[in-house]
């Protein structure tokens, strides 16, 4: 073995070695993309809804209980409406008022509400309590039992939601 | 009560919606004078309920009945008087540019995401999508809101588009995908109960985009069963506005909602009338029908009186939906049930609920034959949508070389492998 023979192979290593090490860099530049395209801003749609102005509201009477989480069946009132929905003018005191309670439906509702009575009657006899299981589910509207408690209440407890 | 009876009134819900019922009465203009006792009121001792009334508000710290005789009649402060409704303003319809890793990273701390990666919807892709269907992008589909009473969110064609793109899909899966959108159910409803929903394609467009109704249809194993099932709850989330523990109070979850159960009818293999054609389609078109409730319940084998069976020992809200191998189809039809709404007829009368009705029970032919059985579950069917409408006039726009995953080969008279392998 000469040493031009043993210089050639020396030289045919490096050139080798140097092909490995520049075309692992290309490599790895295509598969994980460059620092300066991962650094390339992109402009994307945003993927939110709109605003529609529209909400949901309380299930038709009688209405089954999934009616409600159907489109079809769901009424609906428009932003403009809301501001017709104002809170009532507030009692100076609840002594010898009727008071109903309104146990809307869900579990422990109406338990509650006869603690609350019992409650009433203990510390402010003088309130006529009245409770009162809503009809329907408790997402539906109950227009009756509304117009009796405007008729025959001065206040109303609503529970217990959740 | 309060504005259209004029009777004041002290609204009481538990502490763990308090957040909920106070930013949602503020959406509606309404400051309700809210009391909040401890969560929940249900199935607890009558001492603890009574311990509740005499004692604080968790949130507020004030005594539970002082608030509530407050809430009667405490004069009205200028802003209860006077209440503001708040206008959300208009989303933009590009976000602000940004590198690919930082908005992949946005759209996950934002809550726009399921968890699992997406593609990002870049004004080229969502183009590209667009091209899936003739509508106008600007186009109006609908309005959704994961909750009953929020305001609801509207979507065009383009935006569904970017949720197409978002779930990975391709155009050619778009126009299916906007019927859904169409029928504006959110596929994750924000009960406390944790939904679960099914869509079920039928017609030809089901076989033309490669969609599974064979074979683990409901299984991961179809392209385009998965991203059509996906966009459906990446579109309740974004046009939805679930927000988890904000407007999305599902206490467990639902497994079955990333991609939700999404697939074709199996109407080659069903004995009886496509689904689509006894809800007043004709068969030549192509629809989407969408399902929901809350539980896939129980598998089932045998004739009318083993549905019955489990009509009877598991309770429902009076809905049912029978997801059948088309061999179990088969037997039922063999049994002389050759119209599945007869047999649901046959099976609220047999069931004696008075909560069951006909068209509260549906049979579904999905499955490839590898074991008569049946899934059931309590959804309720609630719409069948064209998918027609949203197909271009050339037709379903394929790629040159449409993406397939791996099919499970048809099983042929119980030979299947056996045949197939000896050819």
């Amino acid at each position: 073995m000469n040493l031009s023979r043993i210089s050639a192979r020396r030289y045919w290593s490096l050139f080798v070695v140097g092909a490995i090490i520049i075309a692992s860099y290309v490599g790895c530049k295509g598969v994980m993309g460059s620092k300066e395209s991962g650094e390339n801003k992109v402009t994307v749609l945003d993927p939110r809804g709109q605003p529609s102005g529209v909400f949901g509201r309380r299930g038709e009477p009688g209405s089954h209980m999934m009616a409600i989480f159907n489109p079809e069946t769901h009424p609906t009132i428009a932003r403009d409406e809301l501001v017709h929905l104002r809170m009532a003018s507030r009692l100076d005191s609840l002594d010898n008022k009727t008071i109903y309670l309104v146990d809307v439906g869900f579990a422990g509702g109406k338990e509650f509400l006869e603690e609350m009575q019992a409650w009433f009657n203990q510390n402010m006899p003088s309130v006529k309590t009245v409770l009162r299981i809503k009809s329907g589910t408790p997402f539906s509207d109950s227009p009756e039992l509304w117009a009796e408690i405007k008729q025959k209440a001065n206040g109303v407890v609503f529970g217990v939601g959740g | 009560m309060e504005g259209e009876y004029g009777v004041p009134t002290a609204p009481i819900v538990t502490s763990r919606f308090a957040e909920y019922v106070i930013r949602d009465g503020h959406s509606h203009g309404m400051n309700l004078r809210w009391t909040f006792p401890p969560y929940p009121v249900g199935w607890i001792p009558r001492e603890t309920l009574r311990g509740y009334i005499q004692g604080n508000d968790p949130i507020t710290k004030v005594k539970l009945m002082t608030e509530v005789v407050d809430a009667l009649t405490k004069p009205l402060s200028e802003d209860e008087k006077n209440p503001k409704i708040t206008v959300k303003p208009q989303r933009p319809r590009l976000l602000e540019p940004d590198t690919e890793a930082n908005l992949h990273q946005s759209f996950l701390r934002n809550g726009w995401t399921d968890g699992l990666p997406i593609v990002l919807p870049t004004e080229e892709r969502v183009a590209e999508m667009l091209t899936g269907t003739d509508h106008d992008p600007q186009e109006v589909v609908g309005r959704m809101s994961v909750t009953t009473h929020e305001e609801m969110k509207e979507y065009t064609v383009e935006k569904v588009a970017v949720i197409a793109v978002m779930a990975g899909a391709r155009p050619e899966h778009l126009p299916v995908i906007l019927a859904i959108a169409s029928t504006q159910h959110p596929s994750i409803p924000s009960s406390t109960g944790s939904y679960g929903s099914m869509v079920v394609v039928n017609g030809p467009v089901a076989k033309t985009i490669g969609m599974n109704s064979g074979v683990a249809a409901l299984g991961p194993f179809n392209y385009a069963n998965s991203v059509i099932g996906r966009a459906w709850t990446l579109m309740s989330i974004n046009f939805g506005d679930a927000r988890p523990g904000d407007t999305f109070m599902a206490t467990i979850g639902n497994g079955l909602s990333f991609t939700n159960q999404c697939c074709a009818e199996n109407e080659a293999k069903s004995p009886w009338q496509p689904f689509h054609v006894r809800k007043g389609f004709k068969a030549s078109e192509s629809t989407v029908s969408v399902f929901r409730g809350w539980n896939v319940m129980t598998l089932g084998m045998g004739t009318a009186d083993g549905v019955l069976q489990r009509i009877r020992t598991f309770d429902s809200m009076g809905t049912y939906t029978f997801v059948m191998d088309p061999l179990a189809a088969k037997a039922l039809k063999a049994e002389g049930w050759s119209d599945p709404d007869k047999l649901s007829k046959y099976l609220a009368e047999k069931s004696k609920s008075p909560f069951l009705k006909p068209e509260g029970i549906n049979f579904l032919v999905v499955g490839g034959e590898t074991n008569p059985i049946f899934q059931t579950t309590d959804y309720v069917f609630y719409k069948t949508a064209s998918v027609d409408k949203w197909i271009p006039k050339n037709g379903i726009k394929l790629d040159k070389k449409p993406l397939r995953m791996p099919e499970s080969k048809e099983c042929e008279d119980g030979l299947c492998n056996y045949a197939y392998n000896n050819k």
